[in-house]
């Protein structure tokens, strides 16, 4: 047998409940050889001792169950947000508070453009934060006024863009387009809102964000950022899974040099060319490819749109504000019987519902589809989860159901939520991650990243303290407990990919898979959890320490 | 380089969208009509039909094309424009996007209201929502879907009322009323199987496709017959004028206004009086748009298609500003 290797650590936090706390890992060929103390791991034989994480805290590698590749891809161009985010080469970048930032920013990215006429692109705007006002051409125009400046929102739905766009994508005072936004003079702004609007800009300029993620760029990102935040595996929650984007994740993540295990979702019901059962055929037939950073078998619908941009189905008394009700992505009865054939394939299904209507829907689809084809440990899951109700939580605790909360729209988006969308009482019980545990059903939390960044201790940190932007606890008794969040990013959302056998805990026969942090998330104070610094990960038994 | 005319198809589930998609497939008449549906599931195209599949498009043996966009219309309009922009010669007749099922077909369509102001692009034609005569008011009380179904008929054009050979008379007249209710601009269409002439769901090239050139007064035949053909479609009448010397816009206009609630499409190249040059009016429901032709013109000639037998009332209309040419009735 080869030597195998022992880490000595500071401490390892394992998740597994018979042995919570260890002093030493033993690792062979990828996998946990074993965990405890020295002594309990040298009877395994020839080992050597390697001491690096000596002063270091191990947990398992960080599960991340609701991402997105586009998370890499848009590095490719200038972050525009309002919080600070770091970049895949461990670059801060400072939110930008003001219009005046945005330019600032901008033009320091316009500077380095090649070319004279090549587009400039950024992203993660919103101007939610900025109250009633948005940005307009005055701002964009100071960046360039010879080529196209455009900033994507951070939802995707909207754009901001600079004269020279405007008049690149024909767009005037005589543009009758209902989300060409304009102004008191009847002169566009420069924000242009949805699908039509963005089609102008995106004929000249091109729809550059939307496959940034897949290819091998973008994903190479979705590594870098996965190693400094901790996290080991993650998903695309919803990928086409053609030849081509196969392809191209299957060479990235061959490369031993690849932080990442990666997990696609297949978008079901949006296959423009293949029907249900073709698709659930395409995915049996990958799980048999299915290598070890490379998982199939994972299906995603979206039922309903975004609470922030009043595209959520709600039951009632819908929006606080008195928006009229959101959207259906597909038909519910569609979606029923889709969802059917992915169910009786042994798939298991994740299911965008933001609002309590659409996940009434889903659980409606789930139960049906279990009346007539009975699984067991099935797995599916309801992605965001936000406005589950106690109910509702009740039923899926009984079906098995499982939960991946979208803890991180409490920072972001709670004092919204509070005083627009939802209103008080169903902004503090949203995202309601202790009732769900109380429930008995089984949690992940996440950060649909890039729609907020991809950290884990972060999510984690609003799971447990719930505060919003401007300090505002949301719903103190929707806290979670440290312990428990940290369960919802490893071993919870392991479970959701069906994947807890393998990853999610420290203990032996599991991949060797850490995050290395340089505190102890359950020593230091919860208010501090999203400040615990990572220095890295181990994948597989290979070390990826930051640079 | 000319915009592509768009025509919307919305409705719920059930409606009849891809049935009456089939219909104008296969009796396309030259029309060269390029289809976005949702997926190629229940298009039916008869097999003998399909000259070639590549990816996500089917072409057909008459020159038309199905694409199946899913959930990715702005990639698939982007697609669709860069060949046009390419190739002029690429350009499809009409560009015809199935909405899904709780799609608003309102907000797909104001991809069509940016042509004025960009070269090429896309020109909105009509929003064409189907109503399912045996289960519109079971759709409408759906507690989850109500809201949606209702909202898709707020701005159509034409509304097809599809199914009525199987409702009963007083299925129909509920189902009417509700939808004079929902969509107050709309002209409604009964029928079943979605047997729709193109010319009724589509607007025409002007003038090729309706008037034989320099042809003495006669109007083509192939027009009208392509509204009645046979028994492939539900009858209408239409009726063409012509006047030789220039109109005046607002008796024009007037006209219009009067015109019966029975007439579905109208089409023309009209000369109005002290203008430049020509304009190219089309109407679809109730709804009028002007538009620049490339030139003058010596003849004003215009069509209506209305449903019923209303060819009196039809007449009436423009008694004072044209010729009557031609009427057909079937």
């Amino acid at each position: 047998m080869s030597k195998f290797t022992i880490y000595p650590a500071q401490s390892i936090i394992t998740m597994n409940r018979s042995q919570p706390r260890a002093r030493a890992v033993a690792v062979r060929d990828g996998r946990i050889l074993g965990v405890g103390d020295f002594d309990s791991l040298k009877g395994w034989g020839d080992h050597v001792i390697d001491d690096r994480f000596a002063n270091k805290v191990l947990m398992p590698g960080f599960v991340e169950g609701h991402s997105h590749l586009l998370e890499g891809g848009v590095w490719k161009y200038t972050y525009a947000g309002f919080f600070d985010r770091r970049g895949p080469d461990g670059t801060l970048w400072p939110g930008l508070k003001n219009f005046d930032d945005v330019v600032t920013r901008l033009k320091e990215a316009e500077a380095k453009l090649p070319t004279p006429d090549e587009p400039l692109f950024a992203w993660g705007f919103d101007p939610i934060y900025f109250g009633a006002a948005r940005m307009a051409t005055t701002e964009l125009d100071r960046v360039s006024n010879t080529r196209p400046v455009v900033v994507m929102h951070a939802n995707f739905h909207l754009l901001n863009a600079n004269s020279v766009t405007l008049k690149k994508s024909g767009i005037t005072r005589d543009t009758q387009i209902e989300g060409v936004a304009k102004n008191a003079q009847g002169e566009p702004t420069g924000e242009l809102q949805e699908f039509a609007a963005m089609f102008l800009v995106f004929r000249v300029v091109g729809n550059v964000y939307f496959d940034a993620g897949s290819d091998e760029t973008g994903i190479w990102n979705m590594g870098k950022v996965a190693n400094r935040t901790g996290v080991t595996t993650a998903t695309d929650l919803v990928n086409d899974l053609s030849g081509n984007s196969v392809a191209t994740m299957r060479r990235v993540t061959f490369d031993e040099k690849f932080p990442l295990r990666l997990v696609p979702a297949y978008r079901g019901l949006m296959g423009a060319t293949e029907t249900a059962e073709d698709g659930a055929a395409k995915i049996v037939k990958l799980i048999g490819s299915n290598n070890e950073k490379l998982h199939f078998g994972m299906v995603k619908f979206v039922l309903d749109g975004s609470i922030q941009g009043f595209t959520a189905r709600l039951r009632w008394p819908g929006y606080f504000n008195g928006a009229a009700n959101g959207i259906w992505v597909v038909p519910p009865h569609d979606f029923l019987r889709q969802f059917q054939v992915f169910h009786n394939a042994g798939l298991t299904v994740h299911i965008h519902t933001n609002g309590d209507e659409a996940s009434d829907v889903a659980l409606d689809a789930i139960e049906s589809a279990l009346l007539a084809f009975p699984r067991w440990d099935h797995r599916h899951t309801l992605q965001h989860s936000q406005m589950l109700t106690a109910s509702q939580m009740r039923r899926m605790a009984s079906m098995g159901v499982a939960a991946n909360i979208f803890s991180n729209h409490i920072y972001y988006w709670g004092d919204q939520h509070y005083a627009l969308t939802l209103g008080p009482e169903r902004a503090e019980r949203m995202d309601p991650a202790a009732t769900a545990l109380a429930a008995g059903v089984r949690i992940a939390i996440h950060s649909d990243a890039p729609v907020t960044p991809l950290a884990p201790l972060f999510t984690a940190w609003c799971a447990v303290n719930r505060k919003t932007a401007s300090g505002r606890v949301l719903g103190v008794n929707e806290c979670i407990k440290v312990e428990q969040a940290l369960q919802a990013i490893t071993l919870g959302a392991a479970y959701t990919l069906k994947l807890d056998h393998e990853i999610g805990s420290i203990e032996a026969g599991k991949r060797a898979d850490f995050a290395i942090l340089d505190a102890d998330p359950l020593a230091v104070p919860p208010n501090e959890l999203k400040d615990v610094p990572v220095a890295g990960t181990v994948l597989g038994g290979r070390v990826f320490e930051i640079k | 380089m000319a915009a592509v005319p768009i025509c919307l198809i919305g409705g719920y589930l059930g409606a009849g969208k891809t049935t009456l998609i089939n219909h104008l497939l296969r009796h396309a008449e030259g029309r060269r009509i390029t289809v976005f549906v949702n997926d190629f599931g229940s298009i039916n195209i008869d097999a003998d039909l399909i000259e070639a599949t590549e990816g996500n498009k089917l072409s057909l043996a008459n020159g038309c094309a199905c694409c199946a966009v899913g959930g990715d219309l702005m990639n698939a309009l982007l697609a669709l424009d860069k060949t046009v922009r390419d190739n002029p010669a690429a350009a499809p007749d009409h560009l015809v996007i199935e909405a899904s099922g709780v799609a608003d077909p309102w907000k797909i369509a104001q991809i069509g209201f940016a042509a004025s102001t960009v070269t090429g692009g896309f020109r909105l034609d009509a929003i064409i929502v189907l109503a399912d005569a045996l289960n519109l008011a079971a759709q409408l009380a759906d507690k989850y879907v109500g809201e949606s179904v209702a909202r898709q008929f707020a701005h159509a054009d034409l509304v097809v009322l599809n199914k009525a050979d199987l409702a009963s008379p007083a299925e129909l007249a509920d189902a009417q009323s509700t939808i004079a209710e929902l969509a107050p601009h709309a002209r409604v269409l009964e029928t079943s199987h979605g047997r729709l002439s193109p010319a009724i769901l589509l607007e025409e090239d002007y003038p090729e496709r309706v008037f034989t050139p320099a042809a003495s007064n006669t109007l083509s035949n192939g027009f009208l017959q392509s509204i009645s053909a046979g028994e492939a479609h539900e009858s209408y009448v239409s009726a063409a004028w012509q006047s030789a010397t220039p109109i005046n816009r607002q008796a024009f206009e007037e006209a219009l206004r009067a015109l019966p609630e029975s007439v579905v499409r109208g089409k023309g190249i009209l000369q109005f009086e002290g203008e430049a040059i020509a304009t190219i009016w089309h109407r679809v429901g109730s709804r009028d748009t002007f538009r620049d032709a490339p030139e003058m013109t010596d003849i004003s000639r215009w069509v209506l298609i209305a449903k019923g037998d209303a060819v009196g009332t039809l007449f009436a209309a423009f008694r004072h500003i044209g010729t009557l040419i031609s009427s057909v009735q079937r």
